[in-house]
């Protein structure tokens, strides 16, 4: 018989599961089981702070720390049930009715349920989850990226309202800028820990800044030299010619994924905004930068954006120019430049700009950036990229536009840009974001006037009316020949192309017609059309039936297997499969299927 | 290596002698036993001596094993006193080593780490623990029971 390791020892072992690996909640769990000794053993607070540390709080710390402490095995236990709520409410989403009443109830479990493991990527593949996959990860990705939009607007709300009481929280421009990412699926809280934290990622910056030679104002032009330098090495520079209004370069997470691929040579680079971004949030890290009191801020000056470092409590700013070769602009060198295009040396433009007029001028840049169509060289941007863009551009001009709250009546003006920016959100949400019809109902309409409130708050009725359904059913006639989920390649113009939807003829505009010349088509407008996915990009086209082939194209396997990869496929499919002939289908989503029963 | 001496000898060199509940002797070098924190605290309180150093909770064969981790680890940097890293997770991995010693039956294992939490051997005590939670990982409550 082997001897019984005593309780504390017995501890010292579960100790040992770490805390971070998916196995260790149910092996502590197994081990509660065992006996009522092993029971309280296994309950420690000790064995569950850590894992609820890295389990639930790696990005953001817990909403409510009074519990956590209070009893951490406890604790945990609600967060996985929330996970499996939120993971369980996915599931359901995927039904066609009544998807409002869960993404309600998924904001009541609100940021918590962000970082759920349960739906990470790698849980939604082929292999785990045959039957659906496609269409549970889709919705995955929706409710993740619904909670993180919800996030974003908060904290641009916080924002706006520091700002209308003339303050300012420390890391407000770094995380005001951050937060457009999160409209993209990109979790902002991600980068402090993944690409900031300075002594994990940057250890050569801190020994480089572990005492600053000279005294004063060239100690921070010395600090500057050194963040630039650093940022330089790692290819975190200005943008090249011509790739300036890429859609990318906005988002400090792809700029700094690229500049690591392209470690060797030239890279893409990017925007002022964007890298003096990075430079204030690096600084702000700097141990250094605590010990002497070094603020860094951005610095609005016309035409770019400069970082300026200054001691606390004093406004002698040192400006940088991150964006160009020489770091450190003299003050006087600025005057001359704004004498030089005419504009006034007013104070504004060489002090440090507010992260409110940051975020704005970001949603103005974005704004240009989907009007010039690139979203990185080379590629154009994507629909559903191009959409969520503009719909964070929407949110931020709306809330920072908006007059701080209790803040008296709004000036006409005010109220004109308002209702523009109302106008963009209420359409976007019609056609992209139906399952955000909540937030016109509570932060948009209320602030509307006049026939805009009325119309706001009927198209608000009419999306939660058609969340309900029944929706009208389109059953399968003579005349439609190709099945929902046939792949194809289009007889004319040759792109690769999967069906999701019909009409029994063409229910496009007239000027659509027109402008395709659809009459001139042998059948003409009488035919009926398809809606279909294009597998290489993800767009959407209308499709005339005589288009449709049926003929097996030589690549179709990797064509297929790349477009897997589609953002919102999943809205149409759950999976792919074999058809007898050896040919690749698609299966309709359910709310395809409710759409089209026979199809 | 450690070696059984049959006399309680006078151990000069930098030499230690340790007796086991089981009255073995075992004379080692100084800087192996050290790795025990009991026993060099106990060096450093009694100062030089000759005196063998009683060891009532470890038997022989449980303490040439335990010397055999002190000889293979005793160039060991001090362990840095706990850091202060965020998330500090005993996430190390057993050296290979370490795993090729470990290789023992369940009751060695147990008297291991109860030897070494004796001795406080720190991180032999983490290799013997780190041990015990691979064994119950991803295992169901009889199974574990079974230990």
């Amino acid at each position: 018989m082997a001897p019984q390791l005593p309780p504390e020892l017995v501890l010292c072992c579960l100790q040992q599961l770490d805390p971070a690996d998916i196995q260790t909640i149910p092996t502590l769990v197994a081990a509660a089981r065992v006996s009522t000794s092993f029971a309280a053993l296994a309950k420690a607070a000790v064995l569950w702070r850590p894992v609820a540390d890295a389990q639930y709080h790696r990005h953001r710390p817990p909403s409510d720390r009074a519990p956590f402490e209070a009893d951490a095995f406890a604790y945990t236990a609600s967060r996985r049930r929330k996970d499996l709520r939120a993971r369980s409410l996915v599931r359901e989403l995927q039904r066609p009715y009544n998807r409002l009443e869960l993404v309600d109830e998924l904001r009541q479990l609100g940021s918590d349920v962000i970082e759920n493991r349960l739906w990470a990527p790698s849980e939604f593949t082929e292999d785990k989850r045959p039957q659906s996959w496609l269409s549970l990860r889709h919705w995955a990705n929706e409710a993740r990226r619904t909670l993180l939009r919800d996030e974003a607007i908060e904290l641009w709300r916080a924002i706006a309202e520091r700002d209308a009481r003339g303050e300012e929280a420390d890391d407000d421009f770094e995380r005001g800028l951050d937060a457009f990412a999160a409209f993209r699926g990109i979790d902002p809280t991600l980068l402090p820990r993944e690409r900031y934290d300075v002594y994990r990622h940057h250890q050569e910056l801190v020994e480089a800044t572990k005492t600053l030679p000279f005294q004063g104002a060239q100690q921070l032009e010395y600090l500057a030299n050194e963040v630039h330098e650093h940022m330089k090495r790692l290819q975190l520079g200005p943008a090249l010619d011509g790739t300036f209004h890429n859609l990318d370069n906005h988002y400090v997470d792809i700029v700094w994924s690229r500049a690591e691929l392209h470690r060797e040579g030239e890279t893409e680079g990017t925007l002022p905004m964007t890298l003096v971004a990075i430079f204030c949030s690096l600084v702000r890290r700097l141990p250094i930068a605590r010990e002497l009191g070094i603020r860094a801020r951005p610095i609005g000056f016309p035409g770019t954006v400069l970082a300026g470092l200054a001691f606390d409590g004093s406004s002698e700013w040192t400006y940088c120019n991150v964006f160009k070769g020489t770091t450190i602009v003299r003050p006087a060198a600025l005057r001359e430049m704004l004498a030089a295009v005419g504009q006034p040396a007013l104070p504004e433009f060489l002090e440090p700009a507010s992260a409110k007029a940051m975020c704005l001028r970001v949603a103005r840049n974005i704004l240009t950036s989907i009007r010039s169509g690139d979203q990185s060289i080379g590629v154009p941007i994507g629909h559903s990229v191009a959409t969520s863009a503009l719909y964070s551009v929407a949110h931020a001009l709306s809330v920072f536009s908006s007059p701080p709250s209790g803040g008296g009546a709004p000036q006409p003006f005010e109220r004109g840009v308002q209702d523009q920016y109302a106008g963009w959100l209420r359409s976007l949400v019609q056609s992209e974001f139906p399952l955000d019809v909540s937030h016109l109902e509570r932060a948009v309409a209320p602030a509307l006037s006049g026939a805009l409130a009325r119309e706001t708050r009927d198209l608000c009725a009419a999306i939660r009316a058609d969340d309900q359904g029944p929706r009208e059913q389109k059953l399968v006639s003579a005349r439609i020949r190709w099945r929902i989920g046939h792949v194809f390649e289009h007889r004319l113009f040759e792109y690769r192309a999967v069906i999701r939807g019909w009409d029994y003829r063409c229910e496009a505009s007239e000027e659509w017609i027109q402008q395709m010349r659809v009459d001139s088509l042998p059948y003409g407008r009488a035919q009926p059309f398809y809606h279909v996915l294009v597998l290489n990009d993800g767009s959407s086209r209308y499709v005339a039936h005589e288009n449709v082939t049926d003929f097996a194209f030589a690549d179709e396997d990797a064509v297929v297997e790349r477009a897997l990869k589609i953002d919102g496929i999943g809205k149409w499919f759950r999976r792919r499969e074999r058809a007898e002939n050896g040919r690749w289908v698609f299966v309709p989503s359910e709310e395809v299927e409710a759409e089209y029963p026979d199809s | 290596m450690a070696s059984a001496s049959g006399s309680g000898a006078a151990t000069g060199g930098g030499k230690v002698t340790l007796t086991t509940s089981d009255a073995e002797n075992f004379v080692v070098e100084r800087d192996v036993a050290n790795r025990s924190v009991l026993i060099r605290n106990m060096l450093e309180d009694v100062g030089e001596s000759d005196q063998p150093i009683p060891l009532p909770n470890v038997s022989a064969n449980v303490l040439k094993k335990v010397l055999e981790w002190c000889e293979h680890h005793k160039k060991d940097p001090e362990p840095i006193a706990e850091d202060l890293d965020d998330n500090r997770r005993k996430t190390t991995e057993i050296s290979d080593w370490d795993a090729k010693f470990i290789q023992v039956d369940q009751e060695m294992l147990f008297e291991i780490i109860l030897a070494a939490n004796y001795l406080d051997i720190k991180p032999l005590l983490d290799v013997g623990c780190k041990t015990v939670a691979n064994m119950i990982k991803g295992k169901q409550p009889e199974e574990i029971r079974k230990l």
